[in-house]
Formats: C-alpha cells, sequence, structure tokens
C-alpha cells in the first residue's frame, strides 16, 4: 500500500450484500477477490486520499487564522530541548542506510503528516516513517533515543507501557481462535513507527513523528519552541497484568480528569455540560477542527483549589514532554485560565462509556472519551492533546 | 483499585470480530476518521430523472444515544416506531439549485430492521421528490443523530446514477462523510449524459465476459473445432483457411443472436428464470460443446450449440443488468451498451485466438492439443455443474480457472508460439494427404 492512488470511489462492503446479487457461484470467488482488491484499495484511501477531501484540509487553514488573533503566532512557551533532540535524531539517522533515511525523512509540510497517525491497528491505517519492525536493536535503540531525548521520564515509561498494552492485546488476539482478518498480529510492541518531517534543525522547524495503534505523538521543534500537538494516547484494557507485572499507563490522566471535574459542584457541573454526546475524541484523528466554540466552565471563575486540580489534569497530559519545556508551556496554560472552558458530557465517572471530558482553551485542548471496551470487557479510553496555537507546529 | 484482569477467552473471541467490523469500517469510510470501530449511519442515494430514492441505514445503538431513550430491535419497529420516523424525517431536508426556496418532499418508507457490519440498523427507504418534477444538483441536509452525537459519521454515498455512469453494481460512489461539522452535501444531479451510461454499460459487459471463466471457455470450446470439418464423426482439417474464418463468424454472430435475444426478453421482464438453473446450464453447454470438440455431435454442431446456449447465457447477462436497478428510459442503451461490450470482447478473443488455431489446426499436433484444451474444458465444466447444481460445495479448480482468467495475454502468446513451433516442426505427415481429400468433400457441404 506504499503507493495508493487518490479517488473518490469507496464503496460500502455492506451494501454489495445488499443488492443481493444472485448465486453466481462460479464467479463469487472473483467478486470476492475483487472485493478485497477493492477494500485493500478502500484501505489505503481511507489513509492517503480521501482525508483530504473533508475537514482536515479546509480546517487547517480555518484553524491558523483563528488563532493568529488568540495567541503571539509563531511562539510556544519556549524552554525546549532541541539541542538534545536534534543530536538524537541525527544519531537516529547515521544509523540507517539510505533507503531506511528515505523512508523515515519527510518534508515538513508533506500533506502525510496529518494523515499518518492513528488509533487504528497499523495494518488499517498506514502510518509514516518507518517501522520497529524492520530496525535491528541497535537502530531501534537509536530511534527509542530520540523518544526518550523528546519525553520525560515519566512521559517516556508511559509510552513504553502502552507498547507492552498492545503487545499484550496481540496476546490476547493470538492466543485465541486466531482466525480473525490479521488476528493478535495486528497489535505489537514492534508495530510502532518513527518519522522526521523536515530535518532535525536548531534553527529551522522539525517534527518528530511517533506511533502505533494507541499513541500517536506529533512534536514539532522550532529554536527553543516545542508544541506536542495533536498527541493521542488511548489504552484498553485501562489495567492489566503481564509477565509478572501490572500495568496501567494511563491512570493519571484517568484519575486526574476525574477528580478536576469531580471538583465541581452542582451548579458548576450543571453549567459545564456540553451539548451533544459523545462516543469518541471530536478532533482525534483524521479530523484537525475546525475547533468548536467553546463549552463549560470558565476555569478562572473556579476556587483556587478547584483550578489547582484542572492544573494537575492538564499537568498529566504536558508532563509527557522533556520536563522544561512542560513546565513552561503549563504555565502558560494556566495564564490563559480565564479563557479556558472545562466541559463534560454524558457522564463524569471513570468507568462510565459515556464519561466524556474537555479542557478548551485559547491554547489548551484536551479530550478524555470513553467508550465501550472492544476487545475487552470493561472502558476503552481515547485521549487527545493539542495546543491550538501550535496544532502541527508553527505556521 | 481493584486489578481488572481481563477474560481472556472471550477477549481472544472477540478480537477478530473487532478487527473484522474496523477492516469494514475503514475500508467504507472516506476517511480514516480516527475513530475506533463503531456504528456509522448511511446515506444511499439512486439519481433518477424525477426523484431520488435510496435508503437510510442507522445503527440503533448510536440513534438511542442520540434520542435519549433505550431501543432494542424490536422497540424501534414497535412502541417506538412512530418517534423514531418523526425523529428521522423531521433531520433530514433536501433543496434543489432550481426549485427556489421550495423544499424537496421527504418520505420515508416503512422501518425494517437489518444487521450491518454486524450492527442492528434501523433503515428506511428514502424518497426525495423535486417540486418541479426534475431532479437537477441539490443540497441534502442531514443531521439524523450526528445532531446530538457529535462524533457520530454519516458516510453518503451515491449508488446509482445513470447519466454519470454509476450503476448499481459493487462499487458506488461515496459522496462524503456528514459529521458534526458537515451539515450537509451537495448530490450532484442532472449532470452527465446517456453516454456516460452506454459507455459504463458497455464496460460492464467487457468486463463480464472478460472475466468469466466460463463465457471465456465456451467461446474457446467452440472456436477449437472451428478450423475443422467434421467427417465420418471424425474431426478433420478444414481445405482451406478461409473455410475455418467463415465458421468462425458463423459460431460468433450465432452465439451473439441467441443471448441478444435472451438478454432483451430477461431485461424487459418477458421471462425470468432463477439464476442457479441458468448457471448450471451454462456448465452444461461447456461441456457439450467440449464433447463436441473431442468428437463432432452432429454436423455444424458449435452453430446450432452456439445459437442454443447464446439464448442461455442471455439469461445470465440478464441477471446481471436486473442487478443496475436500472430505469426503464435507459434500458434500450443499456441493453446496447452491454451487448457492445460483450461483442467487443468476444471479436478480441476471437482475435487472439483464432489465426494461432488456424494454424495450428494444419499441423499435426493440432488433434493432440484439441483433445486436450477439449478435456480440460470438460473437466472445469462438470466441476461447475456439480458445483452449481449444489452436488459438491466447492470448486476444486477455482485457483486455475481464476489464474487463467486474469493472464489472457500469457495464453494467446502461448498459443501463438505453439502454433508457429508446430508449423516449423510439425507438419502434417503425408498420410494427411488422404485425410485432406475427405474435408475437401465435406466442406462443399457449406
Amino acid at each position: 500500500m506504499s503507493t495508493v492512488t487518490h479517488s473518490p470511489d469507496a464503496s460500502r462492503p455492506a451494501d454489495s450484500a445488499a443488492l443481493g446479487r444472485p448465486p453466481h457461484r462460479g464467479r463469487r470467488e472473483r467478486a470476492l477477490v475483487h472485493r478485497a482488491i477493492a477494500l485493500a484499495a478502500c484501505l489505503g484511501l481511507g489513509v492517503t486520499g480521501c482525508g483530504s477531501d473533508d475537514s482536515s484540509s479546509s480546517s487547517s487553514s480555518e484553524t491558523s487564522s483563528s488563532q493568529s488573533s488568540s495567541a503571539t503566532a509563531g511562539t510556544g512557551a519556549g524552554k525546549a530541548n532541541t539541542a538534545e533532540v536534534v543530536t538524537a535524531a541525527e544519531a537516529f539517522l547515521k544509523t540507517l542506510s539510505d533507503d531506511q533515511k528515505d523512508t523515515a525523512l519527510y518534508d515538513f509540510d508533506d500533506e502525510a503528516k496529518a494523515k499518518g497517525w492513528s488509533n487504528f491497528p497499523t495494518s488499517f491505517v498506514e502510518r509514516n516513517g518507518i517501522e520497529f519492525a524492520d530496525l535491528d536493536d541497535d537502530q531501534k535503540a537509536a530511534a527509542l533515543k530520540v523518544m526518550e531525548a523528546a519525553l520525560s521520564d515519566q512521559g517516556y515509561e508511559e509510552l513504553e507501557e502502552i507498547r507492552i498494552a498492545d503487545a499484550y492485546l496481540g496476546e490476547v488476539g493470538s492466543s485465541g481462535s486466531g482466525g480473525g482478518p490479521g488476528g493478535g498480529d495486528d497489535y505489537s510492541a514492534d508495530k510502532y513507527f518513527l518519522a522526521l518531517f523536515g530535518e532535525p534543525s536548531e534553527t529551522e522547524q522539525f517534527m518528530v513523528q511517533f506511533g502505533g495503534h494507541h499513541a500517536a505523538y506529533n512534536i514539532t521543534y522550532f529554536e527553543d519552541d516545542v508544541s506536542l500537538s495533536p498527541t493521542l494516547t488511548a489504552i484498553e484494557p485501562s489495567e492489566f497484568e503481564t509477565g509478572g507485572t501490572s500495568y496501567a499507563p494511563l491512570q493519571d490522566k484517568r484519575d486526574t480528569t476525574i477528580a478536576a471535574i469531580g471538583s465541581l459542584g452542582d451548579s458548576e457541573l450543571e453549567k459545564a455540560e456540553i451539548d451533544g454526546s459523545f462516543d469518541d475524541l471530536l478532533l482525534g484523528p483524521g479530523n484537525d477542527g475546525p475547533f468548536p466554540d467553546p463549552e463549560g466552565v470558565v476555569v478562572g471563575d473556579l476556587t483556587d483549589k478547584q483550578q489547582a486540580k484542572v492544573t494537575a489534569m492538564i499537568r498529566t497530559w504536558v508532563d509527557d514532554l522533556d520536563e522544561e519545556a512542560a513546565e513552561a508551556l503549563v504555565a502558560r496554560y494556566v495564564s490563559e485560565y480565564d479563557e479556558t472552558y472545562l466541559g463534560w458530557s454524558g457522564a463524569t465517572s471513570i468507568d462510565d462509556k459515556e464519561t466524556y471530558v474537555r479542557v478548551d482553551g485559547p491554547s489548551v485542548w484536551i479530550e478524555f472519551s470513553n467508550q465501550g471496551g472492544i476487545v475487552v470487557e470493561g472502558v476503552h479510553q481515547h485521549t487527545i492533546f493539542r495546543d491550538q496555537t501550535a496544532d502541527y507546529g508553527w505556521n | 483499585m481493584p486489578r481488572l484482569l481481563p477474560a481472556r477467552t472471550p477477549a481472544a473471541r472477540l478480537l477478530p470480530v473487532f478487527l473484522l467490523a474496523a477492516l469494514v469500517l475503514v475500508g467504507g469510510l472516506a476517511s480514516p476518521a480516527g475513530a475506533h470501530p463503531m456504528s456509522t449511519s448511511a446515506v444511499l442515494l439512486d439519481v433518477r430523472d424525477d426523484r431520488v430514492e435510496g435508503e437510510v441505514q442507522l445503527p440503533v445503538d448510536r440513534l438511542a444515544v442520540a434520542v435519549d431513550r433505550p431501543l432494542t430491535r424490536e422497540s424501534v419497529l414497535g412502541a417506538d416506531r412512530t418517534f423514531l420516523k418523526r425523529y428521522t424525517a423531521a433531520h433530514i431536508a433536501a433543496l434543489g439549485d432550481e426549485s427556489g426556496d421550495r423544499p424537496w418532499a421527504v418520505t420515508l418508507g416503512s422501518g425494517s430492521v437489518r444487521t450491518i457490519d454486524g450492527v442492528a440498523h434501523l433503515v428506511y427507504p428514502l424518497e426525495l421528490r423535486p417540486p418541479d418534477g426534475r431532479v437537477t444538483t441539490f443540497r441534502l441536509r442531514y443531521d439524523v443523530i450526528v445532531e446530538e452525537l457529535l462524533t457520530h459519521k454519516v458516510v453518503v454515498t451515491v449508488r446509482y446514477d445513470f447519466d454519470r455512469g454509476i450503476l448499481k453494481t459493487d462499487d458506488a460512489v461515496t459522496l462524503g462523510v456528514v459529521d458534526f461539522d458537515t451539515e450537509s452535501l451537495e448530490v450532484p444531479a442532472g449532470e452527465g449524459s446517456w453516454l456516460r451510461g452506454f459507455a459504463t454499460t458497455a464496460a460492464l459487459g467487457i468486463e463480464h465476459v472478460g472475466e468469466g471463466a466460463d463465457h471465456l471457455l465456451f467461446l474457446l470450446m467452440l472456436l477449437i473445432p472451428a478450423p475443422l470439418v467434421a467427417a465420418g464423426g471424425r474431426w478433420r482439417a478444414a481445405p482451406s483457411a478461409r473455410c475455418g474464418i467463415i465458421r468462425v463468424v458463423h459460431v460468433v454472430t450465432a452465439f451473439a443472436l441467441g443471448h441478444s435475444l435472451t438478454l432483451a426478453l430477461a431485461a424487459a421482464g418477458v421471462i425470468d428464470l432463477p439464476a442457479r438453473p441458468v448457471e448450471t446450464l451454462i456448465a452444461l453447454s461447456i461441456a457439450v460443446s467440449a464433447v463436441h470438440a473431442l468428437r463432432p455431435l452432429v454436423a455444424r454442431g458449435e452453430v446450432f450449440i452456439a445459437t442454443g446456449f447464446g439464448l442461455v447465457h442471455g439469461l445470465a447477462f440478464a441477471s446481471l443488468i436486473g442487478d443496475l436497478g436500472l430505469d426503464r428510459g435507459s434500458l434500450v442503451i443499456t441493453l446496447l451498451g452491454f451487448n457492445l461490450g460483450i461483442e467487443l470482447t468476444q471479436l478480441l478473443v476471437v482475435a487472439l485466438m483464432m489465426p494461432s488455431l488456424i494454424v495450428l489446426a494444419r499441423t499435426a499436433l493440432y488433434p493432440a492439443f484439441r483433445v486436450g484444451v477439449a478435456l480440460i474444458g470438460l473437466l472445469f465444466s462438470v466441476s461447475w455443474m456439480l458445483e452449481r447444481a449444489a452436488l459438491t460445495s466447492s470448486d476444486p479448480f477455482e485457483g486455475i480457472q481464476t489464474w487463467l482468467v486474469e493472464h489472457p495475454l500469457l495464453i494467446a502468446v502461448t498459443v501463438a508460439v505453439l502454433a508457429v513451433v508446430a508449423h516449423r516442426h510439425f507438419q502434417r505427415p503425408a498420410v494427411g494427404q488422404g485425410d485432406r481429400q475427405r474435408p475437401r468433400r465435406a466442406a462443399v457441404r457449406w
């Protein structure tokens, strides 16, 4: 699926069944082959093509125009460890062959940037960059060093645990009947990809894009500014045990979110309720905006104690980034509390599949969305972090 | 907090289901949509001259969230029926470019529940009628479910628009996705022309024959004995190449006449036969023509076989036309286009195979070639017959057939090379001279 042509055609496979073709049994196999090819093409389209038809392309311009009024456009909060990341990225590139480098490197403005990340299994939505499975141990270590440089200690640990969670889902899948399309092989700690948009540089913008199934980091550097927008982290199951160790990679995000929304009194809760229901992220992968009108309760109007809980919530997302830059960003988001909204919809308890919580400021955008468990019982959680002034970097 | 250890066995069982659902969803959506597999709404549109018909598919579990009521497969057709129909109709509107402010009439048919992608959907037939009775490009406003469930997606598909070359085959054209940010979509209509429809049906005819191993094999079985003449219950070389060509023309014309007749009758609804016996008969037609290629059944048998079974093949073509959901108005154009496609493909096959066969037929290699190919044809057709008559569950030769059909040029080139080699190294031995006398007499009968 490396070269996929763009076409607006995409069939909805369910409908072919609905058409009620007569039992052309001799031709059925062929039809299946065709359908499989069509499906494969559709997958490709889903990955590369059709995204440009919908909101993503048009909205990116809208968001950038709406941002210019709200913040000092083109600058972040500073304190980025850009030099360290550049060094790690260059060291990683040195381990690659020319062909591999071609796979890993993109132009900074390449449109693939917004499309090659997802929370679908990697076999369904093709990721940008070079796959861990194609790297030898040294190369893999060098790739992880890039992420270790970009992320904080706890952020890197969370990433490692999400990879373990994927491997766990893979085990769960392949230990069973296994006959499904792709089976448990679709999840693995090695089905992670690293791509660089733009040459790593201390003076020009470049992005480290790293992700697989349930984690996708888009970290853009520009001089001493850094943006981790958009970054997706998700989990199912929320807690699990493998190899004798228990994991709950998103526990901090779960706890602080519920604590923040739980700190609201009845009338505040009422004010904070967002119109509409949500069964997933509103601005998740493939949907980059526009950012909707803010809804909820103004964080600046809350008590210090409540604000502290909101800050703690924001911090669990921003903290994934290298420590100093994270502090600077949190300070900036806190300074915007008078225009920052905390909202919820559906429910506010941690394992209710209706629960949806959002923080929406001039800069910060966090969504926490529960849905029903997909592979195992319980809930399935998706979260997204964006910076409305620096989505995919600065323009 | 207690550790939530997932139950492994149900999980393992669910994973393939989830993967399948995801596959179907990603395949069906026009964008990655960035979501985990979950129920999506669909709107299917058939654009006709004076109205747009179609279908609305609403996943029951999402609908329940949107209307804030517990819904079940039973309740959507029972206690909640009136409410849901009113709710759905109130959230669909159409406004034409040329109809001014007068909205189109939106009518929902009786709802039913269907399982789509493993999820229960409430399905309404939909009809949109423009006030002036003429369908032109219009704007479809749609926010069923999405108005409340902001993360919901609605895939809008044009399933049929003859003038734009969209027929009710497997490949409908996805128009777009309605979501929280997109409340309406423009549906292009009244564009294109009958020529597009004509070209599309011609292409469909080409595809149908070009990919149909059974039709191709039937044709091949008829062509193999064409350069020969029957004499004394045996095949003999024809006296001249010209004679062979004339017979090929007869065969192809006879087949075309036969299938055109039944195709037209069936498409017009005069005859209507179930598909399975027709498919079985087609397999029989191949078997009969294969036997005929081995030993002549009747003089000029392949012309009779071509006519007779042409009628049967026409019925099979018609079943495909029946799936296209055609207007009466475009039926004639479709028939012409489809037939043109079929004939073009047949002529192409003849042009590819016949020169080689005619050369081969004049060499000593031909009897072995003819018998070999005929036996393969017989084997395939018997296997088809058994499968189509439901006597066997699968066709063991399906793989080979698919491969053969996918490599027509390779086959043509192989036969051509064989013909050249045979022409150089396997000239008919002297005893063959005696054979040539009798065919000449036989040829006189033509």
